[in-house]
């Protein structure tokens, strides 16, 4: 029976992905440009390593609290959400049959457990043999068996959290839950901060995980650990009924989302920041009103936690790399690849939301350009203010760091270029896209790639240390004449373009 | 001159396959309350999303006040449109959206004011004003999309479904601003399918099946030509008559 639940739920996603050869091919399209860009990342590593004559071993082994912890909170808040996952015609069929809860919820964990392993396994050892060959097969050992240990307790850990809700008010499970995110993510947070000296010894979820492969004590307590989430899984699962389970419908992941993020009520105080009014002309109201979209369906939230966590994650970069320019310049340059990370995020949430507003512009008496200048210029905006306060934040991380003329012109072009490709490319998609169609990754991969190659001339001259130290005299003005023409040449095609969003 | 406000001539729409609007012609004159009317998925929405200009249309044409919609933008200013459905930026506030829309239609800053507050007042959004359109239940909502499609008093109004999901004390301002709207000279499109309050307002009707035109007359002629029944018998008749003639053939 579990094996046949499962079976029906794989064919449900499996056939919802469309019905034309290429809808069907494109979730295994998306599985390998996955594993392409994760074996394209760590060559990449892999050649300023052997540049700099550094071994990433040490690399490999920061990543390990990463990866532990991030899946451990995944877990936990899908726990949060209700921790079983179901489709609608489970809840229908199933939920009312005869069918034991005990046996959907094993189907479940199988389910949970195939697709997070699909996921992760592969990329891990891609990653880890690219980086460490080879050395590899030490390397291996240490990280697949920690990656298997994190994915089951990070299943149980959700679905516990998901069958509390039975016993314990949904306000008490909410609480545990956010502790217990913290628990997890606060190691990580320390081992850049440093501020709280004995959170590396605590016996915290993550860190026990973590010890399973430490040996002695450490091994004796994650096993304790895994084994007590099972028993409390086990006991759970015997007595709950489905009325007690809260499931999170997972259709979000076969059909087009209508918005990735909701509107969130925002203290009246910031959403007025941008008090929308009647003196404003339209240019300026129009820049306002997408000012304030940000700010209150979430996007500009989500969008600087991602950007914190790959900053975060490649923070580790510069410590193992010792690269050729200094560290700064490193730090500088990770900054300027995920900034085009912002409008692109930004513009992914336009076409899910903000797209079926657009009739309003396209009735008023404002020309469309008004429209696609103002949105331009928001991303631009947004996309300044969060690089800069990154390179701000590398600032107090690692004291002051010399600034010159080319960080501002890598950091605006990165902006302007990434800011442009994401409209471009959200204006020109049709369709809804749904999270895993190829639409979706284009979204991303564009604009990183395209503004990557319009700022190229910048980017050389800034990770080259004598130009950097001793510009050559004509240098300057050249660079900041590219930018500016480049600039000027992205504003004109936005433009021509804008006729993507007006009916005639 | 035409003395027509709208002109629709020879409209044909299709998406793929499906033919939504075939040939249909028909026109707005001053003073009217015009109700087009047809059973579900007949083309009401097409053939008002072609007239606004936010579907072009694969063959025939549209004027506004004598202008083809596809050559002017200045009509866009004696228009106020209502669609179906209304999407709407959620994460503005009543007030924000109502101010923006006004500002939309190229209103100075004094008219914004005036209008918005006259709207708000009018159709009791006073107390949500500081709301998020999110936060509203649908009917308040449907009440905020047609305070917006009525700011700036347009000559023109093109409403898709209006009284979809509103309560009967918001029905009747709608109705009084359709009604002011047509005493000042303009002319009021609406589509429905709710024939009772079509009877009621209207004083012009088209009706339309499978995209394509079976009646445009004013009201009192189409009731004495049938015999004063009301709206919905003729209606029923008329739609059933094409089926069976269609089975005919
Ligand atoms: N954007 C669209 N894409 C495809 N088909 C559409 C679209 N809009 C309308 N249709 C189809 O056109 C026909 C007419 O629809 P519509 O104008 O909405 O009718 P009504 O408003 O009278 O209910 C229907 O068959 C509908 O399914
Ligand atoms: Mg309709």
């Amino acid at each position: 029976m579990i094996v046949e639940i499962f079976r029906v739920k794989v064919k449900h996603y499996v056939g919802a992905s469309g019905k034309t050869f290429f809808g069907k091919l494109s979730p295994v399209l998306f599985y390998f440009l996955w594993l392409f860009v994760v074996g394209f990342v760590s060559i990449a590593l892999r050649f300023y390593g052997i540049a700099v004559g550094a071994l990433l071993d040490d690399f490999v082994t920061a990543l390990r609290p990463l990866t532990v912890s991030s899946i451990l909170a995944v877990g936990i808040f899908l726990g949060m959400k209700g921790g079983i996952t179901a489709i609608n015609y489970e809840v229908e069929y199933i939920f009312t049959s005869t069918v034991k809860p005990r046996t959907f919820l094993l189907s479940d964990f199988l389910f949970q457990f195939i697709f997070l392993n699909l996921f992760a396994m592969p990329a891990s050892a891609v990653m880890v043999t690219l980086l460490t060959y080879p050395r590899h097969v030490a390397n291996l050992v240490q990280m697949l068996p920690l990656l298997e240990a994190s994915i089951v307790s990070a299943i149980l850990l959700g679905h516990i959290l998901g069958m509390a809700r039975n016993w314990l008010d949904r306000k008490y499970v909410m609480a545990v839950g956010w502790a217990l995110i913290a628990s997890v993510l606060l190691p990580l947070l320390d081992m850049f901060l440093g501020w709280f000296p004995g959170l590396k010894q605590a016996s915290l979820p993550a860190n026990l995980v973590l010890g399973l492969l430490g040996g002695g004590w450490n091994s004796a307590a994650g096993a304790v650990f895994i084994a007590f989430l099972a028993t409390a899984y086990a006991l759970m699962a015997g007595k709950i009924r489905y009325m007690g389970l809260a499931p999170v419908l997972t259709h979000v992941l076969t059909e087009p989302p209508k918005k990735i993020f909701n509107v969130i009520k925002t203290p009246k105080s910031l959403s007025r920041l941008f008090g929308i009014g009647a003196d404003d002309g339209p240019l300026v109201l129009t820049l306002k009103i997408h000012m304030t979209r940000f700010v209150r369906d979430g996007s500009l939230w989500i969008t600087a936690f991602v950007l914190l966590l790959l900053v975060y994650v490649n923070s580790f970069l510069p410590q193992a790399l010792a690269v050729t320019a200094t560290i700064e310049a490193s730090y500088i340059t990770i900054i300027t690849l995920y900034t085009p990370l912002i409008p692109a995020l930004l513009s992914i949430n336009w076409v899910l939301s903000e797209r079926n507003n657009i009739w309003l512009y396209q009735l008023s008496v404002h020309k469309i350009k008004t429209y696609v200048i103002s949105l331009l210029t928001a991303y631009v905006i947004v996309s300044l203010v969060f690089s800069a306060g990154l390179l701000t934040a590398v600032h107090l991380f690692s004291g002051p760091v010399p600034i010159v003329y080319l960080d501002f012109l890598l950091l605006t072009s990165s902006s302007v270029f990434g800011s442009f490709f994401a409209l471009l490319m959200s204006t020109s998609v049709k369709k809804m896209p749904s999270p895993f169609s190829m639409t979706s990754v284009f979204l991303v991969v564009v604009p990183l790639l395209g503004s990557q190659i319009l700022s190229l001339p910048v980017l050389v001259a800034r990770l080259f240390e004598p130009v950097v130290k001793n510009p050559p005299t004509m240098l300057p003005p050249f660079l900041m004449a590219y930018v500016l023409c480049l600039s000027m040449a992205v504003y004109y095609v936005s433009i021509r373009n804008s006729r993507n969003v007006s009916p005639h | 001159m035409a003395t027509y406000l709208v002109e629709v001539n020879d409209l044909w729409k299709s998406f793929g396959k499906i033919r939504a609007v075939r040939g249909i012609s028909f026109r707005l004159e001053p003073g009217q309350i015009h109700g087009l009317l047809g059973p579900n998925g007949s083309g009401k929405t097409t053939t008002l999303r072609c007239i606004v200009g936010l579907l072009r249309p694969d063959r025939g044409t549209v004027k506004i006040a004598g202008e083809e919609i596809s050559k002017t933008d200045s009509y866009k200013r004696t228009v106020g449109y209502l669609p179906e459905n209304p999407s709407l930026p959620e994460y503005l506030t009543v007030e924000e959206f109502l101010i923006f829309s006004a500002k939309l239609k190229g209103l100075d800053a004094e008219r914004v004011r005036r209008d918005v507050s006259h709207l708000m007042d009018a159709f009791g959004l006073v107390d949500v004003s500081d709301r998020l359109i999110y936060e509203l239940s649908k009917g308040v909502r449907q009440r905020v999309a047609v305070s917006a499609s009525l700011v700036g008093e347009p000559p023109i109004l093109i409403m898709d479904e209006p009284f979809n999901g509103l309560d009967p004390e918001a029905q009747k301002t709608t109705k009084d601003f359709i009604n002011i709207t047509v005493e000042r000279g303009g002319a009021v499109l609406i589509s429905t399918h709710l024939l009772d309050s079509a009877e009621k307002i209207c004083n012009y009707a088209s009706v339309i099946a499978e995209g394509t035109l079976l009646q445009s007359s004013p009201l009192y002629e189409l009731k004495r030509y049938n015999g004063g029944k009301s709206l919905e018998e003729i209606f029923i008749e008329m739609v059933s008559r094409r089926r069976i003639r269609k089975i005919d053939s």
